[in-house]
């Protein structure tokens, strides 16, 4: 399946909701601008992200070393 | 998207070889069920995108394109199995030729290797959905909500969208579960700080009041708030050896173990009772639910059973049943989609409650397990770490369901147990520490004040840990469900924009098929997360789910119309291109002909490949004029596929086989192709054959009472010119009528009803030279009934197809004969 999803390339449909989503969560303050960087770039990937990826991308900046 | 021009196939699933010609037209594939229709459609699905659905879909577990899309014979050579495609592309003006083999189903060979054809061929990859069959169609239209919508989407390319929703819910339901630990853990540190000054409610302010007290005992300075870097025990001396282990504070620790040892004497608390009784309740109900209601599809399935039980016998089985003790029984077992929310909400509710207790509870015994190494010599523990591994494990698997909400199974069997008292031994080792601890001696106030201090720091160092991660937790919670609202609302929105003009587009077409009967008909398409409701109106009584009480007719036209629309709504001008197999065999015949133009009028531009193994209902699509290609499919077997042909090249095939002097090859040709056209004639000209109850006619049962049919029309035609003083058509007719007896008495066929002994049954026993005349008189019999036009050359027939016959006529208009002899 997953090698699959690989070589598709995500809808427009899909791909105006993760625009306007993350378009959205840019208009909230709340969420912090490089989490939704993070995320958005997890989003535009073929796959769909796992819950710890998602999870990382919102709460666990990258460490620098 | 792409209009084909030929497709060519080689050892591909029934079919050894085959060559088809469409030149960018429709195509219409006829046959009875086994011939290899399907076949094409796969190869064509194959040869653009690599796949088979029939292979590789739902429900085909075990079954693979490698395996078993080439023919059986040529399992063990794939490189053998491979189809071509050469097709227009319009939005480029460009030809491509498509070759892919299924050694190597995702590679495909496209010349020339264009990029932007090679985009085309990319895009149209994406959307295997050109192809559909009878069995997704009825999918889209009674399944229930929950599954339709992941249907939809799959075919809109879009569960993505639904993969998506449920990876941000369970993401929010872990940082719940996580915020709610949390919760736990800042609650036991409050308890834990408190107990150490032996108050009764947690408060700050109390707590420095307290500590002062104790500090005033060791002369040391008052603490005057506490904040982050507070320290208890500021100015005390501790001797090194102390400071590295941890602090037995006899007083705090004798207070909790008796406290500990009282509860589990007292007996398991009417909350945790209720609340496990409650949990389990409802898992059972659960459990039970599930192991019917997944089985079937969940509800949908039990709802539609429901519906099914009109009679007092099972419609499948026959088997007799009562049907309102089975629709009681159906009944009790479907829990509405609202009554399972408000269940689940109870069930986290009872859930929750015991999964604190259980959080409490390993608490205490981490704790004792501490107080068992501190003291000297330390209390053997074995038995209660082993207690503490099963709560623990008890609370991860509740927790899980939580999250999940899946395996009640597990769940019901942890909130099935009673861990309140644990068993004898562990039991023995509390109350050995507890009396080891008592057994300690008393310290002075000084030493007290002094421990408890220390203790109190230890505590009061945990509950600032707490509160900040409980925060944290919280404000993870509330950003993880922020993120998931944001989303749902986001793509319900897009998803309900679409729906909506899918559902408008759906009605338009719906109301093409079913124009004299439901003219106002109305579909909406309704979607919530995870769901999408599709109800349709009813003769105006009401908005119904389809399968409520719309015929199995009606559901089959609302699916093509429902897949249609999405399609258009999918691949906007893109939708050049579909494949249609046996979508539409339960449409009914007078519905058949709008299909056609609903087809035609609204989707011109799209090249449609039709198969069905209804002769008429291909003839209505000739009629239509939505196709003017056909081929028929016969005589599959397994050594050499299927026997095609295309309705003009039947003779020469015949030619063939008499060249090669093999009269029973030519005459079963002759007979499949006469049972065939027999068929359409027989509709076309309304002959009355004896009835056949099980709706099979052969050749002897159809022919002559056609050809009668034919005689009679064109003596009605004779006598119409007559009566409106036509004459030149009058000649002609007569001439017409003259030479279809002659022709007709050649073939001999109006022989068959009267005389069985000439009859087609001994063709084969015919010389090569008699067999011939018959040919050629049925070639020209044919022939004399169809338009004169060769780019038309389609049979004759009369019109309206019910009531009052009006005229005999071809497809193109060139041919039309009066039959009125009233205005
Ligand atoms: N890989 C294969 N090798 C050989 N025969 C096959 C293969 N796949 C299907 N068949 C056979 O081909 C025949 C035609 O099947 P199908 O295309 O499904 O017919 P239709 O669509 O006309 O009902 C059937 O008898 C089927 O058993």
């Amino acid at each position: 399946m997953a090698k699959q999803d690989e070589q598709i390339n995500l809808s427009p449909t899909v791909v105006k909701v993760i625009d306007q989503f993350t378009a959205a969560m840019r208009a909230d303050e709340v969420i912090e601008s490089d989490a939704i960087d993070r995320l958005e770039e997890l989003l535009r990937k073929p796959i769909v992200p796992k819950t710890d990826e998602i999870y990382a991308a919102l709460f666990k900046p990258p460490q620098k070393s | 998207m792409i209009r084909i021009k030929t497709v060519h196939i080689e050892e591909f699933r029934g079919i050894r070889k085959l060559n088809i010609t469409l030149d960018s037209e429709n195509l219409g594939i006829c046959g009875p069920n086994g011939t290899g229709k399907s076949g094409v459609v796969d190869a064509v699905e194959f040869c653009i995108t690599g796949d088979v659905t029939r292979l590789s879909g739902m429900g085909t577990t075990g079954l693979s394109v490698k395996s078993h899309a080439p023919h059986v014979d040529e399992r063990d050579h794939p490189e053998n199995a491979n189809v071509t495609i050469t097709a227009d592309i319009p939005s480029l003006g460009k030809s491509v030729k498509i070759f892919r083999s299924v050694k190597f189903p995702r590679e495909v060979k496209i010349t020339p290797d264009d990029t932007d054809i090679k985009l085309v061929i990319d895009e149209l990859q994406t959307h295997p959905e050109f192809a559909l069959s009878r069995r997704q169609i009825v999918k889209y239209i009674i399944t229930p909500p929950g599954q339709r919508s992941e249907d939809v989407q799959t075919l809109l390319r879009l569960e993505h969208l639904e993969n998506l929703r449920k990876s941000f819910t369970t993401f929010s339901n872990k940082r719940k579960a996580e915020a709610k630990e949390a919760e736990r853990g800042l609650s036991r540190a409050e308890n834990e700080l408190k107990n150490v000054f032996k108050i009764d409610n947690f408060d700050l302010a109390h707590i420095l009041k307290e500590a002062n007290k104790n500090r005033h005992l060791l002369g040391l300075k008052d603490l005057t708030e506490l904040i982050k870097d507070t320290s208890f025990k500021d100015g005390i001396s501790i001797p090194e050896a102390a400071e590295k282990k941890p602090t037995l504070h006899k007083s705090t620790v004798l207070k909790k173990l008796t406290t500990f040892i009282s509860e589990i004497k007292k007996g398991e608390p009417s909350l945790l009772s209720e609340g496990r009784q409650s949990a389990k309740t409802i898992l059972e109900k659960l459990n039970d639910d599930d192991k019917t209601l997944i089985l079937a599809q969940r509800h949908g399935f039990i709802k539609r059973g429901l519906e099914l039980v009109i009679e007092d016998a099972c419609p499948l089985c026959d088997k007799e049943w009562n049907a309102a003790i089975l629709r009681e029984y159906l009944n009790s077992k479907i829990l509405s989609a609202e009554k399972i929310k408000n269940l689940l909400d109870q069930l986290e509710e009872g859930i929750n409650s015991i999964v604190q207790s259980l959080s409490d509870r390993i608490e205490t015994i981490e704790q004792t397990l501490i107080y068992c190494n501190l003291l000297t010599p330390p209390i053997e523990k074995s038995e209660l770490s082993e207690y503490l591994t099963y709560l623990k494990n008890s609370k991860q698997v509740l927790t899980d369901f939580l999250i999940e909400q899946s395996e009640p199974e597990a769940a019901l069997k942890i909130v099935s147990e009673s861990w309140w008292f644990p068993n004898t031994k562990p039991l023995d080792q509390i109350n050995e520490c507890h009396a080891a601890v008592n057994a300690l001696p008393d310290k002075s106030t000084e030493d007290e004040a002094r421990d408890c201090l220390i203790v109190a720091q230890e505590r009061y160092e945990k509950y600032r840990a707490s509160v900040s991660e409980e925060e944290k937790l919280k404000t993870h919670e509330s950003l993880a469900k922020k993120v998931l609202d944001l989303y749902n609302k986001i793509s319900t929105g897009i998803l309900e924009d679409i729906y909506d003009k899918v559902a408008a587009d759906f009605t338009i077409y719906y109301r093409i098929i079913n124009h004299e009967d439901e003219d106002e008909f109305l579909g909406k398409l309704i979607s919530a997360p995870a769901k999408l409701n599709f109800d349709v109106d009813f003769y105006g009584r009401g908005l119904f789910p389809p399968g409520a009480y719309h015929s199995e007719g009606h559901q089959d036209g609302m699916g093509i119309c429902l897949y249609l629309a999405l399609m258009k709504h999918t691949l906007g001008d893109n939708f050049t291109f579909a494949l249609l197999d046996d979508v539409l065999m339960s449409v009914d015949t007078g519905h058949r002909r709008e299909v056609c133009r609903l087809l035609k009028s609204k989707f011109p531009d799209t090249q449609f490949i039709l198969t069905t193994h209804d002769k008429v209902w291909l003839q209505y699509m000739k009629t239509e004029g939505l196709i003017t290609r056909s081929l028929s499919f016969a005589n599959w077997t397994i050594d050499a596929g299927p026997r095609v042909w295309d309705h003009h090249d039947i003779w020469s095939e015949i030619q063939d086989a008499l060249d090669q002097e093999n009269v029973s090859t030519a005459a079963s040709l002759l007979r499949n192709y006469l049972e065939y056209t027999a068929t359409l004639l027989a509709d076309n000209l309304r002959a009355r054959p004896r009835f056949s109850g099980d709706g099979r006619y052969d050749l002897g049962d159809l022919m002559p009472p056609t050809l009668k049919e034919w005689k009679k029309n064109l003596e009605k035609a004779e006598k119409s010119a007559a009566h409106w003083k036509r004459e030149s058509e009058k000649v002609l007719l007569i001439a017409k009528r003259a030479k279809a007896k002659e022709l007709i008495a050649r073939t001999n066929a109006e022989e068959w009803s009267i005389n069985p002994s000439v009859h087609f049954n001994d063709w084969a026993n015919l010389q090569g030279s008699e067999f011939k005349e018959v040919v050629v008189a049925f070639k020209e019999l044919l022939e004399h009934m169809r338009c004169e036009n060769v780019n038309c050359k389609s049979y004759l027939y009369i019109q309206p197809r019910k009531g009052l016959a009006q005229e005999m006529r071809c497809n193109c208009g060139a041919t039309i004969i009066n039959l009125r002899t009233k205005a």
